[in-house]
């Protein structure tokens, strides 16, 4: 089955979201995109919009703009929280800021980096569901 | 103080121009998100949300060159960006249905 424009337009914009969000929290996200790219989504468990997008990147690649074109694949949970760890590893947090509702902080490093964290949940080793602005403040 | 700015391509007719401002590495404001349609052959923006000005805002834009500005309230990043792909998720083929009936007027 082909995927309509409606379907592909919004399975990617879901995934694009995420990704900007991701790089909110942790800049090396955008570490590939060279400037002026062409970003196209590669999805983990979706092999209909997968075959659509590698589609887009040849026609892309025809059309020869110039730009460069970047592929980047979606990442899971888990490895967004082994990126997170990778990013903080090493930092020293000198302040913690919530906002106002309390659903959001933001940490501010020693070397006057920081990051904001949002509804970013994981197990601990007992199973139970946390929140990282949770263990943070714990 | 940097600007990383790139296309994020959602389908052959259907594109996001992405534009960030870092510094130290860290994203510090939404310099623009657009979406951009492929129209009679040509790419156009449709609607743009951006940081100009001192203030977020969303612009639709017309093929006659004016544009209907709204202020966006906000608390921080990640809900700005969120309210603008929402918006963008919700509307996107109202905006292309409305620029395409005004290059027909």
């Amino acid at each position: 089955m082909t995927l309509t424009r409606e379907e592909m337009f919004k399975r990617n914009l879901a995934l694009t979201k995420k990704r900007l969000l991701r790089a909110l929290e942790n800049p090396r996200v955008l570490q590939p995109i060279v400037p002026g790219a062409h970003v196209i989504n590669l999805p983990q468990n979706d092999p209909e919009l997968l075959r659509a997008n590698l589609a887009m990147a040849m026609e892309l690649a025809k059309r020869g703009d110039g730009r460069p074109i970047v592929m980047i694949p979606e990442v899971t949970e888990r490895e967004r929280w082994q990126e997170f760890r990778e990013f903080i590893v090493g930092k020293r947090i000198v302040d913690v800021i919530p906002n106002e509702g309390g659903t959001c902080l933001d940490l501010i490093f020693e070397d006057e980096t920081h990051v904001q964290l949002r509804a970013l949940a994981w197990t601990n080793e007992e199973g139970e569901e946390q929140s990282f602005i949770d263990w943070i403040l714990t | 103080m940097g600007r990383k700015d790139w296309t994020e391509n959602l389908t052959h007719r259907d594109r996001l121009r992405v534009e960030f401002t870092t510094r130290k590495g860290g994203v510090i404001e939404i310099g623009l998100i657009q979406y951009e349609a492929e129209i009679e052959g040509q790419w156009k923006p449709l609607v743009r949300y951006d940081m100009a000005h001192g203030f977020f805002h969303r612009d639709i834009l017309r093929p006659d060159g004016t544009q209907e500005k709204l202020e966006i309230r906000y608390t921080d990043l990640a809900e700005g960006l969120t309210t603008a792909l929402e918006e963008i998720h919700r509307q996107w083929e109202f905006y292309r249905q409305a620029y395409e009936g005004r290059i027909r007027k």
